[in-house]
């Protein structure tokens, strides 16, 4: 084994940023895209018990405004806390209504949702996400999983 | 329908002559093979040896006779019949990737190659030096170009490329031809030109085709959508299904894809609307064969596979692998009465367009 893979540190230059024909994408503007309304989430997930429907109108909310053009990881965090809260709330018997309700464009949304709350698992989204994921792929099919996987600004 | 399964390996590339009788192809190595048709079988008359890579890159003009081949080694060669041989020329595209696609122009007499060097390769013939010499399009491509279409005026090119977008750009030559008559896409045509640059879609274009009346472009992306744009507007549909890699207007309307699903698919395009939807799968019927489980067996199915479903993992479709390349036998673009599909299964599989309109019962071509 050659010295040098014992260490990397010595390597203070990331060359790639000096390639003249790297692909750069092209800026679209962040415009105002502050992730969903955290409170008013909020407010209608609490009185869930009482009222079935509020969580259908905060679940659409939720998916209202991705800040995918975004480019402060911080919105994008606060978003993708926000729809998780949303998700976990429902019952397993509502989840199959509330991705009917949505059109094409909303279940791509919500499958890259699903995705980016895979990839930092906690105690039990894995297995609350997976039962949306099965629903929603049902609508959406492989189509709406390649397109989060070839989507080039993510949620 | 009918298929025919030449070898284990992939077809790469495949190109028909003009009376299609005879289909060039490349089985995933060096060489392009020629078969022909003799009665119900095909017989191979013809090896092409002269690439020193993969050849990725068939095209073959119907009037003048000439094959033009390209490849992963960085050449084209333009081949002619002299006698009862291939003879081949070499062409320098001057390019330090590999080339991926090649097409002749609708005249031929030029040809277009698409290459992983991020530029387009015009080639015409040069009369007083009797060789071929080639224009390149680079600006504004960012990456790979995986596929070429030429508008039947001979001068507008349609490529897709790997940095997202479907453009269509001039490849004006004085050298060869008069100054072109406007069209929709713009009047001024100077080589290089962009005319138009594709919105809406994401992911890599794997396919592109000019309609018949060259007002109209279609093509496939890899984040599972097709789209068609004409007059600046486009019409996008995202499908369920994988990825699709090729796409053909079989009439005005109509098109054509395949790709990963391992079947044809077909699209309507509504031009009031400025819409497109799924017309239907094309594929052979199923095989409703649903023999009853014994208990035995549906034990067995739970044990080994985890469920009690008798589907088997065989792939139902007529191509068994991924369809690579779709190309339109007769009737041209206008009115397609048959077309080809060859794929990474080995097989060329050839559809009638009169007998899958009776078959699948809510298709409508129109």
């Amino acid at each position: 084994m050659a010295k040098n893979t014992l260490s990397s540190r010595f390597r203070g230059v990331d060359i790639d940023e000096y390639d003249e024909n790297k692909f750069v994408d092209e800026q679209d503007e962040a415009a105002e895209q502050q992730g969903p309304d955290a409170c008013e989430v909020d407010h209608l997930i609490r009185q869930y018990p009482s009222d079935q429907w509020d969580t259908m109108t905060a679940f659409h909310i939720a998916l209202r405004n991705p800040p995918i053009n975004s480019k402060n990881p911080a919105v994008k965090e606060r978003a993708q806390a926000v729809v998780l809260r949303v998700l976990t709330a429902f019952k397993s018997s509502d989840i199959e209504p509330a991705v009917k309700s949505l059109d094409r464009n909303g279940v791509d949304l919500l499958m890259k949702y699903i995705y980016r709350g895979f990839e930092k698992p906690s105690d039990n989204s894995s297995a609350i996400l997976l039962q949306w994921h099965e629903k929603a792929f049902a609508v959406g099919g492989l189509g709406s999983i390649v397109r989060v996987l070839t989507a080039r600004k993510s949620v | 329908m009918s298929y025919h399964s030449f070898l284990l390996e992939p077809i790469s590339c495949h190109a028909w002559n003009k009376d299609r009788t005879q289909i060039a192809m490349c089985p995933n190595n060096h060489e392009v093979h020629i078969y022909k048709k003799e009665g119900s079988n095909w017989n191979k008359i013809h090896v092409l040896k002269e690439h020193n890579g993969q050849v990725t890159g068939i095209d073959w003009a119907p009037e003048s006779n000439r094959i033009v081949t390209c490849g992963t080694d960085r050449n084209a060669y333009v081949w002619t019949l002299k006698g009862d041989a291939w003879k081949p020329t070499l062409v320098i595209l001057r390019i330090n990737r590999a080339a991926r696609c090649v097409k002749w122009s609708p005249k031929e007499n030029k040809f277009a190659v698409g290459s992983g060097s991020r530029l387009i390769s015009v080639c015409y013939f040069e009369q007083d030096n009797d060789w071929w010499v080639c224009k390149h399009i680079k600006k504004p491509i960012r990456s790979t170009i995986l596929c070429l279409d030429w508008h039947p005026n001979n001068v507008l090119l349609a490529a897709g490329s790997c940095d997202f977008k479907c453009r269509i750009f001039s490849a004006y030559i004085k050298e060869v031809e008069e100054k072109p008559a406007p069209t929709a896409w713009g009047s001024k045509m100077p080589f290089g030109e962009v005319m138009f640059e594709s919105t809406g879609t994401a992911g890599w274009v794997h396919g592109v085709c000019f309609s018949d009346s060259g007002n109209r472009v279609a093509w496939a992306s890899h984040d599972s959508t097709v789209a068609v744009a004409e007059g600046g507007k486009t019409a996008v549909l995202t499908s369920e299904t994988l990825p699709l890699l090729c796409v053909t207007f079989i009439t005005e309307n109509s098109l054509v894809a395949a790709g990963h699903d391992c079947y044809p698919v077909l699209f309507v395009y509504d031009s009031n609307k400025a819409a497109l939807s799924f017309g239907g799968k094309l594929d052979v019927p199923k095989q409703s064969a649903q023999k009853g489980m014994t208990a035995r067996e549906r034990f067995q199915n739970l044990d080994k596979k985890a469920t009690t479903d008798s589907k088997e993992a065989v792939l139902e479709s007529l191509h068994k692998n991924s369809i690579s390349q779709i190309s339109i036998l007769n009737g041209g673009k206008a009115r397609c009465a048959k077309f080809c599909t060859t794929g990474m299964d080995g097989g060329m599989a050839i559809w009638d367009v009169k007998t899958l309109e009776s078959a699948m019962k809510d298709l409508k071509i129109v």
